[in-house]
């Protein structure tokens, strides 16, 4: 197996891996499908929305990859880029393997705006504005609980985290109560356990300009990262700008996990497994593991989601699918690796 | 580069007083100890000076400026901190901690460039260790992990440089060594130095000034001066000997606290 020292002595054949494994993942997933498009017919019909092509492909061919196929993965990559690196920055800098971007209970908030809009309304863009308002408030109820003075420590925000996301769990469990079990409750289990199957261009739209430019931000501070996982104390002493640095990272993170459950449920363990992942791979310095979370995490959720909407005629749920394979591979990589990026393990 | 307290005091909410009416100025190219029993509050005066804290009352000044919370920025900038060893949960390698050294010089959203990395590379071989660029860290000896961490502090491009306890998870050999490089810097490259620490020994050796800090007293000045066996039985509250021993031609001084267990 490659280890991260290589690739520091290769680093352009790491770009390139990181670079080609989205786009060729992209590519294939258009193609498969429940409904097979050949992947030459599939390169015509993108390439004719740039240039003109005369079609050689069907007209229901053409429907189903730029109506259906381009939102949903487009979705999917950004989706799971998005909760990889929130995954890696909350390890990062809560200093924890443990750690998934749902720490702070930003992702049970969002899931109780979530169902509560569904017991609520009939309007389905109000899932999405719920999820995301409650996703916010969670995040800030753990803030003001873990407020003591003019700073905010660390372990006693990620101990409110836990507190809120007890709360909207309780809360969630109320909602599935009150529901009616024949209607309701059915879409509120399905809803929350995630699935990409309700994917159309004005969801896309939405993560597009919030998901993607916190995405960016992340992307940008990945050296900060380093600093932060030193712990405070040291990270203060290097760098006045901390404080701001972490909360900018916090907002950030909240941002991209209750667009992505407003979106699309709760997808389980990619913000987990992800960022471990590729630390086997790549090491630990988060200049180069948080490039290498992007693309893993687009990678992977592109390719489960090809899983959950063709291994059966009705869809998987996609929370199910990368929870058990994310636990099979994370545990075939922690057996080979012994945790590597990470001490003591 | 100067370092002056005025009437600092400090306490933590409602807490009695850590320390009060703190008093001392060390002048550019000096070592200072600061010496006091456990929790005396040195480790809070070294938050203090590197602008992580603020004192209570008094000031402090460096290089005659005066410095309030606005301008903690300022400390950071002119100095580098040497932590206690801890331990980092990733396993960064030499290069990278002592590159993080350059934070205040990378743009917050940018990550070091090739001159960052050069002068990486320069602070290791200041201190010979150039050779353990491409270990990871946590791996190292306690002794190596300190001069790597000295390294990230001279990376950041100061002067002045603040220790916490530089030698106390470390065996004979390596306390000197670490004591050696301390006496290096201060004399090859008239670096200013503060340190904590719990062996008046330590202060003997390399300090030209030193800061007891006791229960009920603060004493500060020259290290011949102020490290008696009067000011170390005030501050510490039990008997300790200041001795002086020939050996061959050399004459050493020592302090010797009288145990009998």
């Amino acid at each position: 197996m490659i280890t991260f020292k290589d690739w520091k002595e290769t680093p352009t054949l790491l770009v390139v891996l990181l670079i080609t494994l989205p786009i060729f993942s992209f590519f294939v997933s258009i193609a498969i499908g429940r409904y097979v498009v050949q992947i030459q017919n599939v390169l015509g019909i993108l390439f004719s929305l740039v240039v003109p092509i005369d079609p050689y492909w069907t007209p229901t061919e053409e429907m189903v990859v730029i109506k259906y196929r381009v939102p949903r993965i487009l979705l999917a990559m950004l989706i799971g880029a998005g909760l990889s690196v929130s995954g890696a920055t909350f390890q990062g800098m809560f200093r924890n393997p443990l750690v998934s971007p749902y720490i702070l209970g930003v992702a049970s908030g969002a899931g109780f705006g979530g169902v509560l809009a569904m017991l609520l309304f009939d309007f389905k863009g109000m899932i999405m504005l719920f999820s995301f308002l409650f996703g916010v408030i969670a995040l800030v109820i753990a803030y003001r609980m873990s407020k003591t003075g003019k700073t905010t420590p660390i372990l006693l925000l990620v101990l409110s985290g836990v507190i809120v996301n007890a709360l909207f769990t309780a809360l969630i469990s109320l909602i599935k109560y009150l529901a009616d079990p024949l209607d309701e409750l059915p879409s509120i289990v399905f809803w929350l356990m995630g699935s990409l199957a309700s994917a159309n261009y004005s969801k896309l739209f939405t993560v597009l300009i919030l998901i993607l430019p916190c995405i960016c931000i992340l992307y940008s501070l990945r050296w900060r990262l380093n600093i932060l996982s030193l712990g405070d104390e040291d990270a203060q002493a290097l760098d006045c700008n901390v404080e701001k640095i972490r909360w900018a990272m916090i907002i950030c993170v909240t941002l991209i996990v209750s667009i992505s459950v407003s979106v699309s449920g709760i997808i389980g363990w990619v913000g987990l497994a992800i960022p471990h992942i590729a630390r086997m791979v790549v090491g630990p310095d988060h200049k180069i593991l948080i490039p290498a979370c992007i693309s893993f995490g687009a990678t992977y959720l592109v390719f489960m989601d090809d899983i959950a909407r063709t291994l059966t005629a009705a869809e998987i749920p996609l929370g199910i699918l990368t929870s058990i394979i994310g636990a099979l591979i994370f545990g075939y990589l922690l057996m080979k690796t012994h945790g590597r990026g990470w001490v003591d393990s | 580069m100067t370092v002056e307290v005025k009437n600092g005091s400090f306490r933590y909410n409602s807490q009695p007083d850590l320390f009060k009416n703190l008093n001392f100025r060390v002048e550019s190219g000096e070592i200072l100890s600061i010496l006091g029993p456990n929790g005396c509050g040195k480790t809070t005066l070294l938050k203090c000076i590197l602008g992580l804290l603020d004192l209570m009352e008094g000031a402090i000044y460096i290089n005659g400026e005066k410095s309030e919370q606005k301008n903690n920025a300022f400390h950071k900038q002119n100095i580098g901190y040497v932590p206690q060893i801890h331990q980092i949960p990733f396993s960064y390698t030499v290069l990278e901690i002592v590159l993080m050294g350059r934070a205040r010089f990378v743009n917050t959203f940018s990550v070091p460039n090739t001159h960052d990395i050069e002068i990486a590379k320069q602070s290791l071989q200041i201190l010979g260790i150039s050779r353990l660029k491409d270990r990871i860290f946590t791996d190292l000896s306690g002794g190596e992990k300190q001069l790597v961490l000295i390294s990230r502090a001279l990376a950041s491009g100061t002067e002045t440089l603040i220790f916490d306890e530089p030698t106390s998870a470390l065996d004979y050999r390596n306390q000197y060594a670490i004591l050696e490089v301390m006496k290096r810097l201060k004399n090859e490259r008239k670096f200013t130095i503060i340190m904590t620490t719990h062996h008046p020994e330590h202060a003997l050796n390399v300090s030209d000034k030193v800061l007891l800090i006791g229960t009920n007293n603060v004493i500060f000045g020259d290290v011949d001066e102020a490290l008696t066996e009067d000011n170390l039985k005030s501050v510490y509250g039990m008997e300790i000997k200041v001795i002086n021993l020939s050996y061959g031609e050399k004459h050493f001084k020592g302090i010797f606290p009288l145990i009998n267990l």
